[in-house]
């Protein structure tokens, strides 16, 4: 509304099946123009991009990928909603080239949407070395759909596609009369029937495409039944009238009317196809399925996943190790040089020590993270998680998960947030729940910085394994959880395992890093956002209130070493015992001020509610201080270090690291452990809580989910620690 | 594509299919929902079914239908009726030194269900 007099905005809706290379052409058409918009009323991230062209400016939307629009799943309802209700000027649907025949049955549903489409016929150079023979023309005349080969990883075809766009948006053009599906003249009696009955039903007509509505009925769409029951008064007439049809052509057909429907709709393409495309004898098996016999191998195939999986970690925490000192070089640096410019005071503290310290402590993690999704990226769109689901999901049905439920969790090594996002690919609610339940169990990377520093700092020797290990713990409980649920709480039927296994293909270095720039926003604006206020309340809070003066004792105590100091002082000798007693009133000077700060930080907010939890982490090995960390670890997993460095830099001395500073304080490599695992299992963060509560659609589910972990949390840590100290290890 | 002369009148399940067999679906028999799926995937009458391997734990099974591939699991594809079509279909495959030679019609867990 805002744009130019002279620029025109088209609508685009970009439409297609998982797999066909969707996302690749949304990119390569809006570039970095994009961003993740909200979609109202459901939590899906659908990302919307601007790409200009011929003085017109096309907003586009990337949808998700679908491959029918039934409205089983959310992702066909959002599909099918936006073009209801968003009424998009047209639809690019995104279709995979050496895949014709299935990826076109969405599009036969496209058309009885009534909205003007054009077609990308992506992969176009796989179709060609493939030898299959298109006529694009004629394939075009059949559905009388425009159809524009593309190679999207190539970026070729983009602006004849938008050519395409602006051809079939002019009025009075060819392309304004969709073809019509026909389904048999007696399908066709009845949905002429139908059809007038719905002309009759008011404004029902004007707000959706007549036939549509009718076969909808016909085919028994509960969505689509809704959609008339809240659009006219008149529907139970309607209700009762399809209901009639769906009984006589049930008995006609010996079968459900939408299976009909439905056959009808490939017989329309193999029809269509048949007189457009040929498609050579295949000599030999396919190079999917030539990797497919390595990959999936009957004995290679699950050492193969685990070694894919141990290479990630490697990767992640090997190749991370250098950028991360270059980062703590500069947050350092950036420390001092506020300490130096900036005046004492309140301020001073809340930027060095509030600020900086808090989120520095965060930020040298990033290259951690990006490599992380850089690799969960590279699983991704190179199609190998789906083999991952297929690997496993024998092992995942055991446990009364799916085989797909595979995918969110390995994501969940990732971040939690768009793990439980994830879920959505599970077709039945069960499945959706039961997993968003046990994502949290897999040691997102917000907890890899506590690992690093007590394993670092604890097991020097054994850090890579111990944290391997931590993270396989976290796997096993999350089996056993589980089973435990899937057994208890959520006995039912166990959803179908239908799942297309993807053409490998090497994705473009554009779209992974794309792809890793979004996981990692995410992780940056957290830091950002929550991470940056988690970090300033910790500090208020461990700041103040502060002591009016200093406790009598200590001041006492001073007194008389200063007294002590200048007796001497005066009795000294030579210039030996200068140094000496020099010395040592200096380190007894620290030490009481160490004392001090201590005092002080008992009187803070952070010290009393330290204080009235320690009996509760006392059990497991925690002082109150680990008990503040956990505490603090609700916000974001990430607060724990952070917040540790805020409590623990008090009894730091100056060059000292937190390393130090935790060895000094007693912490054993037990308690270390245990902090560890108490850390992997306890509640999720406010994010993730956030994202489970709107997922599930019910705060419950949250609630549970924050209980039943830290209560899990609890009693495997002291399980841990009473044992260990019984075994004599502590 | 096929030769009808090579059909086999018998109906059975696609689960009882081995590894490199081929059939052509007669019908489903499942409930609604997963049926809608299936139909929506490919899965209707007359097209032409490949069994192409299973996984390593001997479930799901990956299917070649309508040009692409998709796995099932033995559950579900038990309630998949099918006419089985006879001739050589085995492609050539892959295999470890070893096995190769035990591998031959051993597909040990392709007959149960």
């Amino acid at each position: 509304m805002a744009g130019k007099p002279n620029t025109r905005r088209i609508k685009i809706g970009l439409a297609g099946n998982p797999n066909s290379g969707k996302t690749t052409i949304f990119n390569e058409l809006t570039g970095a123009h994009q961003k993740v918009g909200n979609w109202p009323g459901v939590t899906v991230e659908v990302k919307q991009g601007i790409s200009h062209h011929k003085g017109y400016e096309f907003e586009i939307t990337d949808l998700p990928g679908t491959y029918s629009l039934s409205t089983q799943s959310k992702e066909e309802r959002i599909a099918r909603d936006f073009v209801l209700d968003h009424r998009p000027d047209v639809i690019i649907q995104v279709v995979e080239g050496p895949n014709l025949e299935r990826n076109l049955y969405l599009t036969t549903q496209l058309i009885e949407l009534e909205v003007p489409i054009v077609i990308a016929l992506n992969m176009y150079d796989e179709v060609r070395a493939k030898k299959i023979k298109l006529r694009l023309k004629k394939l075009s005349e059949l559905l009388n759909i425009p159809i524009v080969p593309t190679i999207g990883r190539r970026g070729k075809g983009m602006r004849r596609l938008l050519n395409a766009v602006l051809e079939v948006t002019k009025d009075g053009d060819q392309w304004s009369r969709p073809v019509r599906i026909s389904y048999g003249h007696e399908v066709e009696d009845h949905i002429a029937e139908l059809e007038e009955s719905i002309s009759l039903a008011g404004d029902l007509k004007k707000k959706y495409p007549i036939r549509w509505l009718s076969l909808g009925l016909i085919e028994g769409d509960e969505y689509v039944a809704s959609r008339v029951h809240n659009a006219t008064a008149l529907h139970d007439g309607l209700f009762v009238q399809a209901l009639d049809i769906r009984k006589h052509l049930a008995e006609l057909f010996k079968t459900d009317p939408e299976d009909y429907i439905t056959d009808r709709r490939y017989g329309f393409i193999s029809g269509a196809l048949k007189e457009s495309m040929k498609v050579p004898e295949s000599r030999g098996s396919s190079l999917t399925e030539k990797i497919d016999d390595i990959l999936t191998n009957r004995i290679l195939g699950l050492p193969i996943l685990f070694f894919l999986m141990w290479l990630l970690f490697q990767a992640t925490f090997g190749l991370g190790q250098y950028p991360m000192a270059w980062i703590e070089a500069g947050v350092e640096f950036l420390g001092d040089a506020a300490s130096t410019w900036l005046p004492a005071g309140a301020a001073r503290d809340l930027i060095v020590n509030g600020i900086i310290g808090g989120v520095g402590s965060v930020m040298v993690f990033l290259p951690n993270i990006l490599i992380l999704f850089l690799g969960i990226s590279l699983l991704e769109d190179t199609g190998y998680m789906a083999r991952a689901a297929f690997v496993t999901d024998r092992v995942m049905h055991a446990l009364g998960l799916h085989g797909k439920s595979f995918i969110p969790l390995i994501m969940g090594f990732g971040c939690s947030v768009p793990a439980v996002m994830a879920t959505r690919m599970l077709e039945s609610k069960r499945d959706r729940i039961l997993t968003m339940l046990i994502v949290p169990l897999m040691s997102c990377s917000a907890r890899l910085p506590i690992y690093i520093l007590f394993a670092g700092t604890f097991f020097p020797e054994q850090a890579g394994n111990v944290i391997f290990g931590i993270y396989i713990f976290g796997i096993l409980m999350a089996l056993i959880v589980g089973r435990l649920l899937s057994s208890t709480l959520f006995k039912g039927d166990y959803s179908p395992f239908v799942m297309e296994l993807p053409s490998y293909r090497l994705p473009t270095l554009k779209s992974i890093l794309i792809h890793m720039w979004f996981r990692a926003q995410m992780y940056l604006r957290k830091m950002g956002g929550v991470i940056l206020v988690g970090s300033i309340i910790l500090w208020f809070l461990g700041a103040y209130p502060k002591l009016d003066e200093k406790p009598e004792d200590l001041s006492e105590i001073e007194n008389r070493v200063q007294n002590e100091y200048r007796l001497g002082m005066r009795q000294a000798q030579t210039a030996e015992d200068l140094n000496i007693i020099t010395r040592e009133y200096d380190l007894r000077m620290q030490q009481l001020e160490r004392q001090t700060n201590a005092r002080e930080l008992e009187q803070t907010f952070i010290g009393r509610l330290g204080k009235v939890l320690a009996p509760v982490v006392q059990p497991l090995g925690f002082d109150w201080k680990m008990g503040v960390a956990l505490l603090s670890g609700f916000v974001a997993k990430e607060v724990v270090v952070s917040s540790m460095g805020v409590l623990y830099a008090v009894e730091a001395e100056e060059e000292a690291l937190l390393q130090n500073a935790l060895k000094k304080s007693g912490v054993t490599p037990l308690i270390a452990l245990g902090f560890m695992v108490f850390s992997l299992l306890y509640t999720p963060c406010i994010a993730s809580m956030t994202a489970i509560c709107k997922e599930s659609g019910s705060y419950r589910w949250m609630l549970l989910s924050i209980f039943y972990q830290t209560g899990l949390a609890w009693i495997v840590t002291f399980v841990i620690y009473q044992g260990g100290r019984l075994l004599g290890v502590g | 594509m096929h030769d009808t002369k090579d059909l086999t009148s018998e109906v059975i399940p696609l689960s009882a299919l081995a590894t490199g067999e081929r059939a052509i679906i007669a019908r489903i028999a499942i409930g609604s929902r997963l049926r809608l799926r299936l139909r929506e995937m490919g899965f209707v009458p007359g097209t032409v079914v490949d069994v192409v391997r299973s996984a390593p734990l001997a479930d799901p099974v990956e299917y070649k239908i309508k040009g692409y591939y998709i796995s099932l699991r033995r559950q579900e594809a038990k309630d998949i009726l099918v006419r089985k079509l006879n001739g050589k279909h085995k492609r050539r495959r892959f295999r470890f030194g070893w096995k190769a030679k035990h591998q031959k019609n051993q597909d040990w867990l392709s007959g149960e269900s």
